[in-house]
């Protein structure tokens, strides 16, 4: 049987490539997919917990489950918030992107 | 044969997440995050929960990837080349010692090491929705979240919808 670690570095090392990507790129809708492997990786590590620690409870399985919503809830208002942009400036790059301020 | 499996999807999930966030088109990008969210649905089956496999191919897959997909295939992106340059590097290498800080210790962690196997127990969808709503003789705490969670995306729909009508003026 695998160990709870190897799955424990899988998920924590998905995280730490979607929050690399939310910091190393430019563009608004790569920072939406990073933060889509961000969620995954959370919904994964509810489910791996529960499944090695409390075998006889679904609370984690649940848990994912509700993190999927987030994330569904999440992008919608991400995606208006691009389609808005998109409508004004043409262009999805966040290096001028300074309407939001203020 | 489970050890292969789970080396197999792990490597695969992890590859295409690096190849999300470092090829430079955003259509790459995101068909690189699809496959990637498919290996997950692997770790999902492997961790013996079938419903979770299902739902992550249904939902994450078909409903949240296809949306951004076509998302991104409708806006007209221009195609021009964004010039890296060397102090938007900073950020990330500043989390970079977080990173080789928690793995060796992930690796070698006694405590992680004595948690008891993955049980092979899998549970059907009674189960999970009697962990959600309750039994009938009592009421689970997880109900009230589910109403939060229906309240909130109606809430996003209505922000998502007043975002896209008007543009920000």
């Amino acid at each position: 049987m695998i160990p709870l670690n190897y799955y424990l570095i899988i998920t924590f090392s998905l995280f730490f490539i979607g929050l690399t990507g939310v910091m190393l790129r430019r563009n608004l809708l790569m920072i939406l997919i990073s933060l889509e492997l961000m969620f995954n990786s959370v919904a994964l590590t509810f489910t791996i917990f529960n499944r090695y620690l409390y075998p006889n409870q679904a609370d984690g399985i649940v848990y994912t489950l509700f993190t999927i919503g987030i994330a569904t809830a999440e992008l919608t208002i991400g995606l208006g918030i691009v389609i808005a942009l998109y409508r004004q400036k043409q262009d999805l790059s966040i290096n001028d992107l300074n309407t939001l301020k203020h | 044969m489970t050890q292969y499996l789970f080396f197999i999807t792990g490597t695969g999930t992890l590859l295409f997440a690096l190849f999300a966030i470092l090829l430079p088109l955003p259509l790459h990008a995101m068909i690189s995050a699809m496959i990637s969210l498919i290996f997950t649905a692997g770790l999902y089956l492997l961790l013996s929960t079938q419903f979770l496999a299902i739902v992550q191919l249904l939902i994450y897959i078909g409903a949240i990837s296809v949306l951004l997909l076509f998302m991104i295939l409708l806006l007209q992106l221009n195609q021009k080349q964004h010039q890296m340059r060397k102090r938007e590097l900073i950020p990330p290498l500043m989390i970079l010692p977080m990173f080789l800080l928690i793995i060796p210790r992930l690796l070698t962690d006694r405590t992680l090491e004595t948690a008891p196997i993955a049980s092979e127990k899998v549970f059907s969808i009674t189960d999970i929705a009697y962990t959600i709503f309750g039994n009938g003789y009592s009421i689970s705490p997880n109900t009230i979240l589910l109403e939060l969670l229906s309240l909130l995306l109606l809430i996003s729909i209505i922000g998502a919808v007043f975002f896209a009508k008007k543009s920000l003026s």
